[in-house]
């Protein structure tokens, strides 16, 4: 275990430290400074970075091989989020992929699907141009749901942070909130077919679940940027 | 007399040894940690500091060799059930005369906990946890803190805080449970109910020593003080005060008619009126004020522990601008300059 200049002066000026543990978790509350790397609750501060033998551990109960090398390090800004807030934001990445997933296999029984989601006119329309075009404007779709997805589960913190993550979580929300209301949702609404509805209801929830990631992200922002002046 | 002072600043703790007019300045102790308070317990010489990271929280630490080597609370943190977590440490307070060993420490977010195993272990106040009117607290500028705790000199069970922005609360049962004082002190920030029970934003409270009973405070709205234990408070800031705004508040022991503020141009623009590092005193119990300037031109700032007063009427004050200033006998001096920004000033005598 390898501890940074300012917990290393809390122990003497000793920056390394050999642990019998078999869980992160267990290495850090075995150290001298565990109340200075975790919080009351048990839980790594958010500004607190752990690295086991070279990759970032969010999981304080991964185990860790016989030799580990577990480095402390502190965030130089941003740090993390408080992940609970990220349940939603989950939630709408893996709404999302379960879409891709449902697009992949209805290609199966492509011209069933199109009927069920009534654009089965429009489809036999681009059939006529070429018979692939129903098929490969299902897979640019299922394309679109995979962005979406991989986007909202890496705002989560489930993935690695992808380029303009915030811009990106803001449209998609935007897009997804749109179809639910201006774009489809409220003439679905008023011609009371309720598979639309069900649609647009759908799109509802996972635009919420976008905004609120979004949400999540922006207020982080903030703290990085201004940090409260004490007393004054 | 050889004085201490504890400076506090964002970047670590300076004692300055004072002796005559002679002030020597020492090397940074706890680098790297910023000092919101820092105090000379009278009883047994032990120093403690209420020590914070940005990266690693907030701690007390505790020195019986004049911080020469220091030794950090254990398990300092809040209860689960609370939902709270601390977020920092700001103000130490050593406790009663009667009570050795017993310390008592205020945090943010208004929280105040209790030791009586001299700092080494800590226990957060449940009353003031779950305090009926706790959804009615908003935080300051610098967070909801309760930044100040004041003990009676007569009276073990009884004590009061202060909270940013809760208000003043009593307790005459050492801590078990807690009534506002706030009674005619106003909330200047809540035009539709400028007078309520709780939410009133004070900065600095500060119990006379030799007169029990005698509270002053410095709020957001104006100058105050109680002379029935906090069951009405008087507003002082007018007569001589240039702005009821500010922070700093400094008593005199030997004189409880004496008090001395810093006053701000007000909570928009935070820095001392009239372009000058005014110390205004009263010595009528806050009847009339008149300044000392330390230095003009100036635009400084004081923050509200950035004000120590020692046993003989002397006072301290520290700048954000890393300057400290010592006001004896109507005389000033500086003390120390180009310092890291100052959080907080105590002064106490050399054990």
């Amino acid at each position: 275990m390898l501890l940074p200049g300012l917990l290393a002066s809390e122990v003497g000026g000793q920056r390394e430290f050999e642990l019998d543990a078999t869980t992160v978790g267990a290495a850090l509350r075995a150290l001298p400074v565990a109340g200075l790397v975790l919080d009351e609750t048990g839980a790594v501060r958010p500004l607190v970075h752990v690295y086991v033998d070279g990759e970032r551990e969010r999981d304080l109960d991964a185990p860790l091989a016989p030799s580990a090398t577990i480095r402390i390090v502190a965030a130089i800004a941003g740090g993390s989020y408080d992940r609970s807030k990220m349940v939603p934001m989950r939630l709408g990445g893996w709404a999302n992929l379960t879409i891709v997933v449902g697009h992949l296999v209805a290609l199966g029984w492509a011209w069933t699907a199109f009927r069920w989601v009534d654009i089965e006119v429009e489809m036999r329309e681009l059939a006529d141009q070429s018979a692939a075009l129903p098929y490969l404007l299902t897979l640019l779709v299922a394309a679109f749901f995979l962005i979406f997805g991989l986007y909202g589960l890496s705002a989560a913190g489930d993935l690695r942070r992808l380029p303009l993550l915030r811009p990106v979580l803001g449209f998609i929300a935007v897009v997804y909130l749109l179809r639910a209301t201006l774009l489809g949702g409220i003439q679905d609404v008023l011609a009371g077919d309720v598979k639309q509805v069900m649609f647009a209801a759908i799109a509802l929830l996972i635009g919420l679940c976008y905004a609120s990631g979004f949400r999540t992200l922006s207020k982080q922002k903030r703290m990085d940027t201004a940090r409260p002046e004490p007393s004054s | 007399m050889d004085l201490l002072l504890l400076v506090g600043t964002r970047k670590g703790l300076f004692l300055i040894r004072g002796s005559g007019n002679e002030w020597q300045l020492e090397e940074p102790l706890l680098a790297g940690w910023s000092i919101n308070h820092a105090v000379l317990d009278p009883r047994d010489g032990s120093l403690y500091a209420c020590a914070n990271n940005w990266v690693y929280g907030g701690t007390v630490h505790r020195s019986t060799d004049l911080g020469q080597t220091w030794e950090r609370a254990e398990a300092l943190g809040l209860p689960e059930e609370s939902g709270l977590k601390l977020a920092s440490t700001w103000h130490l307070e050593p406790g009663h005369p009667s009570q050795p060993g017993t310390l008592w420490l205020g945090g943010e977010p208004g929280v105040l906990f209790r030791s009586d195993d001299s700092g080494v272990t800590w226990i957060a106040n449940e009353a003031l946890l779950s305090h009926e009117t706790r959804e009615r607290w908003e935080p300051g500028a610098g967070g909801l803190v309760c930044h100040s705790i004041a003990l009676d000199p007569e009276n073990a069970d009884r004590l009061w805080i202060g909270i940013s922005a809760a208000g003043v609360f009593r307790s005459e049962d050492g801590g078990r449970s807690w009534q506002p004082a706030n009674a005619g002190t106003e909330a200047c920030f809540f035009p539709e109910d400028p007078f309520p029970e709780v939410g009133q934003c004070v900065h600095k409270l500060l119990a006379h020593p030799g007169r029990p009973e005698r509270l002053w405070q410095q709020n957001h709205c104006g100058v105050y003080r109680s002379d029935d234990a906090g069951e009405s408070w008087e507003r002082l800031d007018e007569n001589g005060l240039p702005s009821r705004f500010g922070f700093a508040l400094a008593l005199d022991p030997g004189d409880a008619d004496v008090a001395y503020v810093i006053p701000e141009v007000g909570p928009e623009n935070r820095v001392t009126s009239d372009g000058q590092l005014g110390i205004y005193r009263t010595g009528d119990a806050g009847a009339s004020w008149a300044p000392t300037v330390a230095v003009a031109p100036a635009w400084a700032a004081v923050l509200r522990e950035g004000m120590g007063f020692d046993a003989d009427g002397g006072v301290y004050a520290g700048t954000q601008s890393g300057f400290v200033y010592a006001l004896r006998e109507g005389q000033v001096a500086e003390v120390a300059r180009h310092l890291p920004p100052i959080l907080s000033v105590e002064a106490s005598t050399w054990p």
